[in-house]
């Protein structure tokens, strides 16, 4: 009697926070805001011009990297709309070939982060302890260390490339999935719904599968939307040093630093691929405060 | 919600700025046409920064102000190898300086006043300044000399230039005789930027107890400019020192040097353009040619002792074939790199000598591109449509190799031949290249110079001479032929000259026609000087350094 008195209490009062917001209603908080509007279309923008980058560039080759001496450094022209580049190639068919790697980089290094860092995290909120203690302080190590800095290290002990690049910003990046999903973790280990899946002796794995991780979702998609645009800036910032994508490869970052000797005559140089970077890294910074918008409990009681 | 649209509103603003900015400068032609006379002439009032072409050296002392790149690895010039020569070049001096091509005579007396060789090249005796002191008050003595020279040979960044050297003899107060264990120029060896500075025998005896001594920012050398203060990574201040034998009187020479430690050139153009320096030792060179007919300026376009090279591995299939390698030589667009690699300051090698150096010769014959004979000869060695891929290797923080490397690699496609290109730091590329000859890159670019103006035994022994570790010789080559001839040429340099020259040129004709390398282009030096600042002669011999004595204003 009195357990089930309290059981029927419990859901009452404590029913799992999972989320049940469809993407209908998503959609429906983005058409109110026209800034999240904006920034979707852009992103929607973003990803087309990424799949369709070789149909879409008027100089396909050029865009990847074949070099055409006869027509360098071009001043903007209807045939070449923002001029060419030292080597002669159309400085619009790179930046649109160039969105591929922008596109594809930053959603691998996420995902990647995420499935180190979350189940990570899960476990040590869940089970707490020495094992808490132990995952804990080995993302302190990373964290200890500026992210740029870090990523740049470790960029540079691998050696260039966009792939050694890339696994440098997976592994400074998963200990912030991990310190995120810990927090939820650790307040979810203490709610009713998983005090009861425990007590009628479910394995903790299951709880952490079942349980614990399907309720970060939410919040871990937020940031990790917010974290797609910050994988584009670090990225163009390693290649900007050289570290990232290799020449002859089209990459913002590569081609900010190209032209950043000819600014003050070919301005459009630099300053085109490193407004491809502003608009999109802003996209998902304003797509990334929508969501939390959406998934955030409290704005909508 | 507020907050964010007030972020955007700011970045727009912004953003608005920079294009504005952009814009102008674009188009400064238009815009000041468009500007009415009344106008200029409240803007000129309204901006008192002056253009740094009308900015007469205030009275006073005279300070030069310039912006360069060169940092100090050490304040040793026994040991000094490197990037500081800029400033060494300033303090110290050697026995003698060697004159630029176009000058009568070929040296410059310096510490010596005159000198003599033997008959056979083996004994050189040089006869000493009287009354030259160091700047910790020292004279200068044939035994400094010796001493100086002994430490280079011992210990010096360059001491292999002192290789020939076998001991030195001290005849009197001011006279010295070297004697050499085989004939060699000692002239142009004298003549060195590294490891032939003579140095203050009190200085050098501290630095033989204290092997930091040097380091605490201390020189002792007999140049016209003394080391007043530095700041690591910042700024170099010199000061004239006024016991300088050459004197201070005849001219306005400048007083005072500050070399501010600029390593952007961008950043060094903004500076010069600011009116902040008078000089700036490396714009960049996309940059220059909006100097080239600009008032006020004068541009130079010198030949210089650098080159672009690139070797071949000549230890694997199918490099190891010279017809392979003549077919790819043949493959290389020399015009389009020199357009773009060396942004138009360049003329094509002929072999691995620059036009200007000692044994240059015009006879040696250069590649065309030419596709058509590549592929014949392709197609003759047994390759009739490529189908072998390469590996590429060259220095990424090289801006030049950056932009030429991808032309090779796209010309080289056209005759079906795949190169894979690794842009890695100079030392790991250097590290490849030496680690294990058989599994290294295929191509190596390298730019290339000689530590003094002797490129025969520089450039061609250190590239293609055989050896049985690689030093400079990237490309593995072994050629009996060419050592001989060049081995034979080097001891004549001295004895006879037009001998070596002859055997030199038929050594490097050998040399282009088995083509272990290939020869991209002999660099120009291009860089421009205000006309207030007189007196500056370009010399290649020194492309480190720059000397600052010769300048001044009216």
């Amino acid at each position: 009697m009195a357990i089930k008195e309290s059981i029927s209490n419990i859901q009452s009062l404590d029913t799992p926070p999972q989320s049940r917001r469809t993407l209908v209603h998503i959609a429906q908080v983005i058409l109110r805001d026209p800034l999240a509007l904006l920034s979707t279309i852009i992103i929607i923008v973003f990803f087309f011009v990424a799949v369709f980058a070789y149909q879409l560039a008027p100089f396909p080759e050029q865009g990847a990297g074949k070099s055409n001496p006869a027509t360098a450094m071009l001043d903007p022209s209807p045939e070449h709309p923002i001029g060419t580049d030292r080597l002669g190639r159309d400085m619009l068919s790179r930046i649109i070939i160039a969105s591929r790697p922008a596109l594809v980089v930053p959603i691998v290094v996420v995902f990647l982060a995420v499935i180190i860092g979350a189940p990570l995290g899960a476990i040590a909120g869940y089970k707490g302890g020495w094992l808490d203690e132990v995952i804990m302080r080995i993302t302190d190590l990373f964290l200890a260390f500026p992210f740029l800095l870090l990523a740049m290290s470790i960029a540079t002990a691998l050696g260039r490339g966009l792939d050694k690049a890339a696994i440098a910003l997976i592994v400074s990046w998963w200990p912030w999935y991990t310190r995120l999903t810990r927090s939820i973790a650790a307040s979810l280990s203490q709610r009713y719904f998983v005090m009861a899946a425990r007590s009628i002796g479910v394995r903790d794995s299951v709880i952490i599968l079942r349980h614990i991780l399907p309720n970060c979702i939410s919040p871990i998609l937020v940031q990790a939307t917010i974290d797609l645009g910050l994988v584009i800036l670090a990225m163009g910032g390693l290649a900007f040093l050289g570290l990232g994508t290799q020449p002859p490869a089209p990459d913002w970052g590569l081609m900010v630093s190209d032209g950043r000797t000819f600014i003050f005559k070919q301005w459009w140089l630099s300053t085109y691929p490193g407004l491809a970077i502003f608009i999109v890294v802003l996209a998902f910074n304003l797509l990334g405060d929508t969501l939390r918008d959406v998934f955030d409990p409290r704005q909508y009681r | 919600m507020n907050n964010r649209w007030s972020i955007i509103c700011i970045m727009m603003i912004f953003a608005l700025i920079l294009s504005a900015c952009g814009g102008v400068k674009t188009t400064p032609q238009v815009s000041q046409e468009t500007v009415s006379v009344e106008q200029s002439i409240e803007e000129e009032a309204a901006n008192p920064t002056p253009a740094p072409a009308d900015t007469p050296i205030p009275e006073g002392p005279r300070v030069l102000k310039v912006a360069a790149t060169a940092n100090i690895t050490t304040w040793d010039p026994v040991k000094s190898f490197s990037t500081e020569a800029l400033y060494m070049g300033n303090f110290y001096e050697g026995l003698i300086r060697i004159n630029p091509p176009s000058a009568s005579e070929r040296f410059t007396p310096l510490l010596a006043e005159k000198w003599d060789v033997s008959e056979d090249g083996l004994v050189w005796t040089f006869y000493l300044r009287e009354g030259v002191k160091f700047h910790d008050g020292e004279l200068l003595t044939a035994e400094a000399v010796k001493k100086s020279i002994e430490a280079a040979k011992d210990h010096g960044g360059a001491s292999f230039i002192w290789l020939p050297l076998g001991s030195i003899d001290v005849v009197d107060d001011l006279t010295v005789k070297f004697n050499l264990t085989y004939a060699a120029p000692l002239d142009l060896i004298a003549a060195s930027l590294y490891g032939a500075w003579i140095v203050s025998p009190k200085a050098l005896d501290a630095a033989a107890q204290d092997d930091q001594y040097f380091e605490a920012g201390i020189e002792a050398g007999t140049g016209p400019y003394m080391l007043e203060s530095y700041e690591p990574d910042k700024e170099v201040l010199m000061t004239r020192f006024d016991d300088y034998w050459g004197g201070w009187d005849d001219v306005k020479h400048f007083d005072k040097v500050l070399i501010t430690i600029t390593p952007e050139a961008v950043q060094q153009q903004q500076m010069l353009e600011s009116g902040e320096v008078d000089l700036a030792l490396s714009i960049p060179l996309e940059n220059m040619e909006q100097f080239k007919n600009k008032p006020g300026v004068t541009f130079y376009e010198e030949p210089s002792l650098y080159n672009y090279v690139g070797f071949f591995n000549t230890l694997r299939k199918p490099l190891d074939d010279p017809k392979v390698r003549k077919a790819l030589s043949y493959a290389i667009p020399y015009n389009d790199i020199i357009k773009i690699g060396g942004q138009g300051y360049g003329i094509q090698s002929r072999g691995p000598v620059p036009a200007g150096v000692w044994p240059y010769s015009e006879e040696v014959p250069q590649y065309t591109y030419d596709l058509t004979k590549a592929k014949e000869l392709l197609a003759e060695a047994g390759y009739p449509d490529g189908g072998f891929e390469l590996t590429l290797t060259y220095a990424a923080e090289n801006q030049a190799e950056e932009r030429l490397a991808p032309l090779i690699k796209d010309s080289f496609a056209e005759i079906g031949v795949t190169v894979n290109i690794e842009a890695i730091q100079f030392n790991q590329q250097w590290e490849k290249a030496k680690a294990d000859p058989a599994n290294a890159q295929d191509i190596f670019l390298l730019l290339y110079w000689p530590t003094y103006s002797d490129a025969g035994t520089d450039n061609l022994y250190s590239m293609f001479h055989s050896s049985e570790v690689p030093f400079f010789n990237l490309s593995y080559w072994k050629d009996e032929e060419f050592d001989k001839k060049i081995d034979e040429a080097a001891a004549l340099t001295v004895t006879d000259p037009k001998k070596s020259q002859q055997l030199y040129t038929e050594a490097m004709t050998r040399l282009v026609d088995q083509a272990p390398g290939f020869f991209l282009y002999d660099v120009t030096a291009v860089f421009t000087f205000p006309d207030y600042i007189k007196g500056y002669q370009y010399n290649m011999n020194y492309p480190f350094t720059t000397f600052f004595y010769p300048m001044y204003t009216e």
